[in-house]
């Protein structure tokens, strides 16, 4: 009796000590990879942003140059997916959660996001921030660099923690900044305040505000190209999520060697910034 | 003890050691850096003050530099702060192991007996060339193109011991004399002056290091500075098993290569080492 | 409470064959620590010039990825065992752990088997896309596009399995497929159905097309400065082998900075597509 009693206070001791060993340096990965081999689901996050994700406004279904990227990984895994709409702000915290396994957007890969999630890498394009102006504004045609608009009295407005906002308030010392809250239904509300003579510029993602200048004749892009400034934009995973991310990486990586991404650019009349790809025969 | 409280404790004892094994195949021995960072809002770095990467001032200590600013930026974007902790090229990988740093935040040449030791981020930020310094009145050398023309017999080489120029003389020369000498990060260039001095005839060395001593030494000249060779890929580094961490910190950088920012601290440092050219199109 | 110790005495040995286990698990996903302790590389190869060339007398291997992992093995003083693997079976031989690595840069890092193994980013080569037709072909005189190929009334030679093979089974739907087994010693065989008028056009990879149009000057190589499809290779790895991964694809960097990729494929005589990499300060 007393050396079942030591025997068993010996491995609890055992086990304890092995376990703290393991606790003290150890991630717990995931492995969503595996999950998907199982059950041929993934669960994809999306945020409506055209053309790199579009919502048929009758029938709910999804397009876009991200979403037709993502079907042909998952048709090439045997695989379908779940579609899960959310907003720029709830994106990463749906990855924490598990509600998603990826978010299939266009998130600026910026540091603080990517204190959460892990980004895809490379980039798999970049979005340069441009502005709206009224055409009658003076400062349409003079303007040569955005610094031009950092005077007292110059009003701009920027989406509340987009790349936009992050810009202004890094570079803006004598502006008025004015922040408009924007949802996914809206994300270009900021800009309606120049066309509404509430603000003088607005600084958002380019591919907003080209197709918000064609659709409202009293403003125009500036900072077109060269933009602002240019914002990698990237798909996220769990940062646990090792396997899932680098299987995500290389495919991504194929679709861009096959030219798959450019055509589907092609496909939505898609204008973003890419780098350039040379490939020689050595 | 009745036999229910018997069987209930068997049960959760179990379960509770079993958990604590947690059997997941997917188990990943690795460090959390980040993690910690989150809770502590500290970020120890390691650096070799090596201008115009990192510079100490020598009155007050403060640190400036290229790889300071840029960690510097990062961290700030992190909401946290960034101990400095000095070390020198030969102690990093040492340094990261023990835990007295976090991160290597200098351009580390990130060759294959190293990789063995440590995580580099990739893909590497700077692409470190090769280049040497000859006495501007050394008639000899004038039309020479090519730096294997240095490996002659009555040719003396002076290489700093165990840096990139002492590797490459080690790997490719096979008739020169070769003069080491051991360098400490307050002295980075000491072996140059060998040169100056006349004791050798080329000395050979990272181009950045080079650059330097030639901008302040009009005696000699920078023979490769248009066309450094051996090229050295450089990158910041961290432990192997820290992946969350290093993930991070090869997105971080990427963002402010992407942002423009390392072209900005390259003016504002005039920096000499070489980066991938990147050129961007609208499509 | 004898009885109490007994059952608990069983299920504190059925927890420590559990924690060996997971020890044994984590072990196995540490090439890199095994490595640094052996000194042995366990790498698998599939006989491919230049590739993997094999000698038929004595069986030494020499080729494009062997000299590479030789030359990696030399800097950390390992050394390098050689294991012949097959295009169906070298997914196994690296889940299995019969090979750490597999060195083949002309394996296609394509989506379906990123779903077994971890492949070394970016890419080593990328595999481009040609065809020949003959010359004095009039008909095809104005086809700017292989996309115009895929007509009924014409034949496509193709290597079995090879490239071109993965691609007109993916893209062509109407033209008349002919699959032409080759080996080794005659990989271009297929080409010759072009030149004896029993096909109107073969398509494979940039470096067997062009070997054979170089030697065969009644056919001409139509997309020479352009390839199309192109199709990323990399060596492959275990999936959680996560440092042996970082640290396999660090090396390949360095030797690529360094010039080494670019001699030895002067050294085997062959011209592969590559990443156009310019260097320069900013």
């Amino acid at each position: 009796m007393k050396i079942l009693l030591k025997a068993s206070l010996a491995m609890i001791l055992g086990i304890f000590l092995f376990s703290c060993g393991q606790s003290k340096s150890t991630i717990q990965a995931d492995d969503t990879l595996d999950r998907i081999r199982q059950t041929g689901v993934i669960d994809a996050c999306t945020i409506i942003q055209p053309p790199l994700v579009i919502k048929d406004s009758k029938t709910g279904a999804l397009s876009g140059v991200f979403v037709d990227a993502m079907n042909l990984i998952a048709e090439k895994m045997n695989a379908k997916i779940h579609w899960h709409e959310t907003t720029f702000g709830n994106a990463t915290a749906e990855l924490s959660s598990q509600h998603c396994d990826i978010a299939v957007a266009a998130l600026f890969s910026t540091i603080s996001r990517a204190e959460v999630v892990a980004f895809t890498e490379p980039p798999i394009l970049y979005n340069g921030l441009s502005a709206i102006i009224r055409k009658n504004n003076p400062l349409a045609l003079k303007a040569k660099n955005i610094l031009d608009f950092d005077k007292p009295g110059i009003i701009v407005s920027v989406a509340t923690g987009s790349a936009g906002d992050t810009f202004a308030q890094e570079v803006f010392k004598k502006a008025t900044l004015k922040k408009i809250d924007a949802e996914a239904s809206d994300v270009a509300r900021n800009l309606i305040e120049v066309s509404a003579n509430r603000a003088d510029i607005a600084i958002f993602s380019a591919d907003v505000c080209e197709p918000y200048a064609k659709a409202h004749p009293e403003v125009t892009v500036l900072f077109r190209n060269p933009p602002i400034s240019i914002n990698p934009v990237s798909w996220a995973v769990r940062q646990t999520d090792f396997k899932w991310l680098h299987f995500m990486e290389t495919a991504l990586q194929f679709l861009d060697t096959q030219g798959t991404l450019d055509q589907l650019e092609k496909k939505y009349h898609a204008h973003y910034i890419r780098l350039v790809k040379q490939y020689r025969l050595q | 003890m009745t036999k229910h409280v018997a069987w209930l404790m068997v049960v959760s004892i179990s379960l509770v050691l079993f958990n604590s094994c947690s059997s997941k195949s997917n188990l990943v021995q690795s460090d959390d850096t980040l993690d910690h960072i989150r809770r502590t809002g500290q970020i120890d770095a390691c650096t070799v003050i090596y201008p115009p990467y990192a510079i100490k001032d020598s009155k007050t200590g403060k640190l400036s530099g290229e790889c300071i600013d840029m960690l510097e930026i990062i961290a700030q974007k992190m909401n946290a702060k960034v101990v400095w902790h000095e070390t020198t090229f030969g102690n990093a990988a040492a340094d990261l192991a023990s835990g007295r740093c976090d991160i290597m935040a200098q351009g580390f040449n990130s060759n294959i007996p190293r990789a063995m030791a440590v995580a580099f981020t990739l893909p590497a930020i700077w692409f470190a060339g090769e280049s040497g310094v000859i006495r501007k009145n050394d008639e000899r050398f004038k039309n020479v193109r090519d730096i294997y023309e240095f490996d002659k017999p009555d040719i003396t080489i002076a290489v700093p011991t165990g840096e990139a120029g002492d590797v490459f003389v080690t790997e490719h020369f096979k008739h020169a004399k070769i003069k080491r000498i051991d360098v400490e990060s307050s002295d980075i260039s000491r072996f140059c002056l060998e040169v100056s001095a006349g004791r050798a005839d080329i000395a050979i060395a990272d181009q950045n290091t080079i650059a330097l001593f030639a901008e302040q030494h009009p005696e000699v000249i920078d023979l490769f500075h248009d066309r450094p060779f051996s090229l050295n890929p450089a990158s910041w580094a961290v432990r192997q098993g820290d992946v969350k961490w290093l993930h991070f910190m090869e997105t971080a950088l990427q963002f402010l290569d992407t942002q423009g920012a390392l072209a900005q601290l390259d003016h504002k440092y005039h920096a000499n080492l070489m980066h991938l050219a990147k050129q961007y199109k609208l499509q | 409470m004898k009885v109490f110790l007994c059952l608990l005495q069983v299920a504190l040995l059925l927890t420590l064959v559990a924690c060996a286990k997971i020890s044994q698990d984590t072990q196995t996903v540490d090439t890199l620590d095994r490595i640094r302790q052996t000194g042995i590389i366990e790498a698998c190869v599939i006989p491919e010039p230049p590739f993997v060339i094999k000698n038929a007398k004595t069986g030494v291997l020499s080729g494009l990825d062997v000299d590479t992992l030789n030359l990696i093995a030399e800097k950390i003083n390992a050394k390098v065992h050689w294991h012949e693997s097959g295009i169906n079976n070298f997914i196994a031989d690296v889940q299995s752990g019969r090979c750490d690595v597999l060195a083949q840069s002309s394996l296609f890092a394509i989506i379906p088997r990123a779903m077994a193994l971890a492949f070394t980013e970016p890419p080593l080569i990328y595999v481009g896309l040609t065809a020949i037709i003959r010359k004095n072909d009039t008909r095809f005189k104005n086809f700017k596009n292989i996309m115009e190929f895929d007509r009924p009334d014409i034949t496509v030679a193709i290597n079995t399995g090879a490239a071109g093979d993965l691609w007109v089974k993916e893209h062509f739907k109407k033209a008349q497929i002919k699959r032409i087994d080759t080996d080794a010693a005659d990989a271009t065989r297929f080409c010759v159905e072009v030149s004896a008028g029993r096909a109107d056009l073969a398509i494979d990879g940039v470096d067997d097309i062009g070997y054979y149009a170089s030697q065969h000057p009644e056919v001409i190589d139509l997309f020479r400065d352009h390839p199309f499809s192109l199709t990323p290779g990399s060596w492959a790895v275990r999936q959680d082998d996560v440092k042996w991964l970082h640290f396999l694809e660090t090396a390949l960097q360095f030797l690529d900075t360094q010039g080494t990729i670019t001699q030895l494929e002067k050294k085997y005589n062959t011209h592969l597509l590559h990443l156009v990499k310019e260097y320069k300060l900013q």
